[in-house]
């Protein structure tokens, strides 16, 4: 876990190293009214630390970065760490709406179709299922902006004013409901399709066959050993798909003009603010080898061959 | 047509001073209360620190909550005078060389304090004469004053090295916010990322990226203002957000200007709900050719290119498309410091004979070798308004001199890098060879703000030479006869246009749509100015 | 999980090419929605080869009198914010995203084909290494990684490295695309290298590969001749994946503004920019070009998921 982080560390860093551009130049000349010195612009790259080697940059990262301090953002001078402290909530809150969703269409969808395979439901389950996964984010939320917008003849659109939920719910979730949408229905279209291919995985197996011909009610085969069996793959997928949320969010928050993780992201990187990007591809990298980590555990918990092993 | 031309001149710049459209204000029927939600088209503001910034991104948000020493009236933003803020007047010597300001006395600051001399003098010595690792964006802009003093308590004195009318004009910046000095002399980067000054607005709330809120404050120096209960800047860089927020009234206004079709489509949306304002924008969008590469190292070739514009028609053509629209040089149309209409078409380039101006381009080209279906490519911004339009327009100009140009966007980072390639290395493959440039202002102040073209400014992304232009800016910054300092611009103008080093080709303009409920703002020639929203006021009962 | 791979027999090459043509029949027997996705997936090809004597306009000419222009007989799409002709923008905006699809993807998961491959054949140290550098690349989003790359590679234009007479040989679009597909092509490979790894490691201690090690062959011509032949199967399925994925991700980081660049046509550009501005008064500039994406994606994956199907049942993507 600590090596892959370390070396995710190093890419990352070298990464923004070879971006075009001088960060402190692409800040002051943006709007173009200033006009600055070189020696101003140098003094400026000095307080970032920008002139020194970028091993020896490396390093002064690395040693922020153990004691969890991510420096300052070239951009906007405040620490990393206020900066994604003021996104972090919002994009969170995104991810775990939209994997509840998720989860709450995949699983008795996607069992669904695996009972009925080969059937009308199966085949409408599964092009559903499919489409999700090929519809980009951003273009099933410009739908769902235009569609609000026809529907409710431009006397209503989403909240362009974040709030948290703990402030204002309703206006938060009115805000927040169309963007968990967006992401959510591919990752729930990912997951369906696990579950269904796992769940037929098991019905072929022999202690289901035994299962039927001692005379069990299907309702308990299904249940209890059929579904049991198949959440492992489908935990999987669904963990792995949330570690992975903070990439489709990077679009999505693009269309709804939110400003949470990915929309920092976006800028950090077209601005070559390194600290903000390299900061958050660590988290990102760090919420994926967690999640493996997590996984790994409930693995265990749920499969005796391996906790007994 | 003469008439019309006549006509359309006369308008031009009557809008550019604000005097047509202004909205007349009855100084008797402001009402009290209400909060105006105006959007921010941005993604958020960098640092808040106005001394060290240069965009909007800064100015919007915090400019409600700042006061300035002097400022351009807000009430007349092209006026010909500048009127005090914290400054409650001022004298010149005669030899132009010593400014004394005298400064109100009983203002407050957000946070109790009382505002003096000390606080002015505080942070004007952190504009003009930043201490060491202090980023000052305007530093240059003063490179007249000699020192800053503070006889009493409530004046403050500026000494200059050399008479320069350009002093003043710099002086009301809307980036020099008056700081407190006690703050500043615990942590001078304190303005960095927090907000605390004298204005009309005390902050209530920013969270960078979303939303500032500020209420009234109290102790505001001017009786009765604001007129307002409170302010919320909303931040969104998508125009669709922004127009939709205007169109549903949640939000009163945005202030930076918005595209010709987006302002046709919200009339059309509301009938009778809205207010426009419009006016030139004090920034020109230009050319600058690589005069390291060949064939635009050949004088002949880079007139060629501003010679092939059809800047009349492009006038005509893109303010319906784009927000760029008045004809101009160097220095803002309609500055009485501008050259007049007909000295202005005078100039290789700004006539009104297209066929006469292609043909000689052609020849130009001709004598230089350059053969008909040459290529190249045209460096952009991802930036479509106006950026992109316009370079699309160009492409198409040049293609009617027998020119085969591409256009290539570039996204931020990567165009910046392309203009800001250090002179050794122009003539490497990979440096642009013709590029979008532009020029973009705050205070209508030609004298300096012609200095980006200047070969030993920083903006002098073509890197060229030119000890003629060098002496002639620094004549003109220096010379206070009125008269001859407009002759020493046009020298300038016409130096630069012999040269073709960089051309221009339409000046922006700039239209506000703002809901009919807000009241008492009037638009400037700049998105910088009159962002202070004191005098603004909100006629809510209907 | 567990990922079985099935050793094809040999069998001399007449033999080969008929069970070709009659699996390609049975595979348009049996999986209809898979043959229905090959269809699309063609149809999208020939309009991308043939985009010039397809689209009506050229993407690039603007008609300066039209700009916003609802559809009519002229433009049957009607025109974007400066008067160009939307149908052609979008017909040439399927050469844009076929180019870097099948690019990047036939690079992307042939050099993880390779590097799979060897790392599974050396095994000890090497494999350590390759693995080592897999997990970090792998726990990159794909997106963010394609983010950062993109904006490093410059675009390369056929007068900086070709002369005159042979500029043909790099048409524009090359130019503007590159950094485009290193961007998608990079994420890519180490996710194929790791499927096929997986199923390569049984391989080696197949009796056939003992035997040519044993008889002395070169690591290439094992690795080339031995094993790379018979992880064909997890190769064409993680192949036809990513031509799905890498559409959709040029899709994407050109509505970022920081994938394929304007004048270029593409769909995510379309997407972007004034579609967006002026959905109210004309939708169908941003559904369009929107379903091409979708319908392109879809077609991939249905054709994909029954080709995994009758491939490699088992081995999930």
């Amino acid at each position: 876990m600590f090596p892959t982080m370390f070396f995710v560390s190093v890419v990352v860093f070298f990464l923004m190293q070879m971006i075009p551009g001088d960060p402190v130049e692409l800040k002051m000349l943006g709007d173009g009214s200033g006009d600055f010195s070189p020696e101003q612009l140098t003094l400026e790259r000095e307080r970032y630390g920008l002139n020194d080697h970028p091993v020896i940059q490396f390093t002064n990262w690395m040693f922020g970065v153990v004691q969890l301090d991510f420096g300052v953002s070239i951009l906007t001078d405040r620490r990393v760490s206020e900066d994604i402290a003021i996104a972090l909530p919002l994009s969170f809150q995104i991810a775990i709406m939209s994997t509840l969703l998720a989860t709450l269409l995949a699983i008795p969808l996607g069992t669904l179709a695996a009972l009925r395979q080969d059937t009308w439901v199966d085949y409408l389950i599964r092009i559903f299922s499919i489409a999700g996964i090929a519809t980009p984010g951003f273009f099933l939320g410009i739908m769902m902006i235009i569609g609000i917008l026809v529907i409710t003849n431009s006397q209503w659109a989403p909240p362009f004013d974040y709030k948290p939920i703990w402030v204002d719910p309703w206006y938060n979730l009115s805000m927040l409901i169309w963007p968990a949408l967006a992401t959510g229905y591919r990752y729930s279209a990912v997951a369906m399709r696990m579950t269904r291919s796992t769940v037929l995985e098991v019905l072929r197996e022999d202690y289901i066959r035994t299962a039927r011909a001692k005379g069990l009610v299907e309702k308990i085969i299904i249940n209890r050993h059929a579904l049991t069996n198949a959440m492992l793959p489908v935990i999987t997928v669904i963990g792995i798909e949330f570690a992975f949320l903070i990439g489709g969010l990077v679009v999505t928050e693009q269309v709804f003009n939110l400003a949470g993780i990915g929309n920092l992201f976006v800028t950090a990187v077209e601005l070559k603010d390194y600290m903000v990007v390299q900061a958050l591809v660590l988290i990102v990298a760090f919420v994926f080898v967690f999640t493996n980590f997590f996984i790994d555990i409930l693995y265990a918990w749920l499969d005796p061959r391996i906790r007994y092993a | 047509m003469l008439i019309r031309q006549l006509f359309t001149a006369v308008l031009v710049s009557l809008v550019a001073f604000g005097i047509a459209l202004m909205p007349t204000s009855d100084a008797n029927a402001q009402k009290r209360g209400g909060i105006l939600t105006y959007m921010i088209p941005s993604k958020g503001a960098a640092s808040l620190d106005g001394h060290k910034e240069t965009s909007y991104a800064t100015i919007h948000p915090t400019a409600p909550f700042y006061s300035l020493l002097i400022q351009v009236d807000p009430s007349k933003p092209g006026a010909k005078e500048l009127v005090g803020d914290l400054a409650k007047s001022w004298t010149v010597s005669s030899d132009k060389k010593t400014y004394v300001f005298k400064i109100h006395k009983g203002v407050k600051f957000h946070d109790g304090s009382d505002m003096t001399s000390r606080d002015a003098l505080a942070s004007w010595n952190k504009i003009v004469f930043p201490p060491q690792g202090i980023l000052s964006a305007r530093k240059a802009m003063f490179s007249m004053v000699d020192t800053i003093t503070t006889p009493d308590s409530h004046t403050i004195v500026f000494k200059l090295k050399f008479a320069s009318p350009a002093f003043i004009w710099a002086m009301a910046m809307p980036f020099n916010y008056i700081y407190s000095a006690d703050v500043l002399a615990k942590n001078m980067r304190y303005y960095e990322t927090k907000i605390m000054g004298t204005g009309a607005f005390k902050l209530v709330e920013y969270t960078p990226k979303v939303r500032i809120r500020g209420e009234r404050f109290d102790q505001y120096f001017k009786p009765g203002r604001p007129y307002m209960d409170g302010i919320i800047g909303i931040f969104s860089p998508k125009q669709n957000v922004y127009v939709a927020a205007l169109e549903s009234g949640r939000a009163y206004s945005m202030f930076r200007g918005l595209p010709p079709q987006a302002v046709k489509d919200l009339l059309k949306a509301r009938p009778g709900e809205f207010v426009v304002q419009s006016s030139t924008w004090n920034c020109a969008l230009n050319i600058t050719p690589n005069s390291y590469k060949k064939p635009f190292d050949n004088v002949k070739v880079r007139r060629a290119l501003s010679l092939a514009l059809d800047r009349w028609g492009g006038s005509r053509y893109l303010s319906k498309r784009a927000i760029v629209k008045t004809v101009g040089g160097v220095v803002f149309p309609g500055h009485p410091l501008a050259p007049s209409r007909r000295q202005l078409q005078t100039l290789e380039g700004y006539g009104t004979n297209v066929k006469k101006n292609r043909e000689k381009a052609m020849q130009l080209l001709k004598e230089a070798g350059v053969p008909r279906g040459f290529k190249f490519t045209l460096n952009n911004r991802t930036t479509d308004q106006p950026y992109k339009i316009v370079g699309i327009w160009a492409v198409d100009q040049w293609r009617q001199i027998g020119l085969e140009v591409k256009q290539k966007v570039l996204p931020t980072s990567k165009f910046w890098a392309a203009l800001r390639r250090p002179k050794s290395r122009m003539t490497e493959k990979g440096a642009f060879t013709v590029s979008i440039d532009f020029n973009c202002q705050a205070v209508v102040n030609p004298t300096v703000d012609i200095s980006k073209y200047i070969p030993s400014s920083g903006a002098n992304y073509g890197k060229y030479d030119d000890d003629v232009l060098e002496r002639l800016y620094n004549e003109q910054l220096r010379e206070p006869d009125f008269d001859k300092q407009k002759a020493l611009l046009w020298d300038f103008q016409k130096r630069l246009t012999d040269q073709a080093w960089t051309f221009s080709t339409l000046w922006w303009h700039r239209t506000i749509v703002h809901n009919r409920r807000m009241k008492g703002w009037n638009i400037t020639p700049s998105h910088y100015l009159n962002m202070g929203l004191v005098d603004v006021w909100l006629d809510l009962d209907k | 999980m567990t990922e079985t791979v099935r050793v094809p027999a040999a069998a001399d090459d007449l033999a080969a090419q008929v069970s070709w043509a009659q699996s390609i029949l049975k595979f348009f027997r049996e999986k209809p929605l898979g043959a229905a996705g090959l269809v699309i997936v063609l149809a999208y090809i020939i309009t991308a080869i043939f985009a010039d004597y397809i689209a009506p306009l050229d993407p690039l000419d603007v008609d300066y009198d039209l700009f916003n222009a609802k559809p009519s007989l002229d433009h049957l799409l009607g025109t974007d914010d400066i008067g160009r002709d939307l149908l052609s923008r979008l017909i040439y905006g399927a050469r844009t995203a076929m180019l870097v699809g099948f690019v990047s993807s036939l690079v992307g998961a042939t050099l993880g084909l390779f590097i799979g491959v060897a790392s599974a054949y050396f095994g000890g140290i090497i494999d350590l290494i390759t693995q080592r550098v897999v997990d970090v690349f792998i726990s990159f989003p794909l997106i963010i990684l394609a983010l950062a790359i993109v904006t490093i590679v410059p675009d390369v234009e056929a007068d900086m490295f070709l002369p005159e007479y042979l500029h043909w040989l790099w048409p524009d679009i090359f130019g503007t695309t590159l950094p485009v597909i290193v961007a998608i092509t990079i994420p890519m490979i180490p996710r194929c290298a790791r499927v096929v790894r997986a199923s390569a490691l049984a391989l080696r201690e197949m009796p056939y590969v003992d035997a040519a090690r044993a008889l002395g062959f070169s690591h290439l011509r094992i690795i080339s001749r031995h094993m790379v032949p018979n992880v064909m199967a997890p190769y064409l399925i993680m192949l036809t994946a990513f031509m799905g994925q890498a559409v959709l991700l040029e899709a994407s980081l050109s509505y970022l503004a920081l994938g394929v660049q304007e004048p270029t046509p593409a769909w995510g550009l379309m997407l972007r920019g004034s579609a967006e501005q002026y959905f109210r008064s004309a939708p169908h500039a941003a559904i369009v070009p929107g379903l091409a994406i979708t319908m392109s994606v879809f077609a991939f994956n249905v054709f994909g998921d029954s080709l995994r199907d009758v491939l490699d049942p088992r081995l999930r993507v």
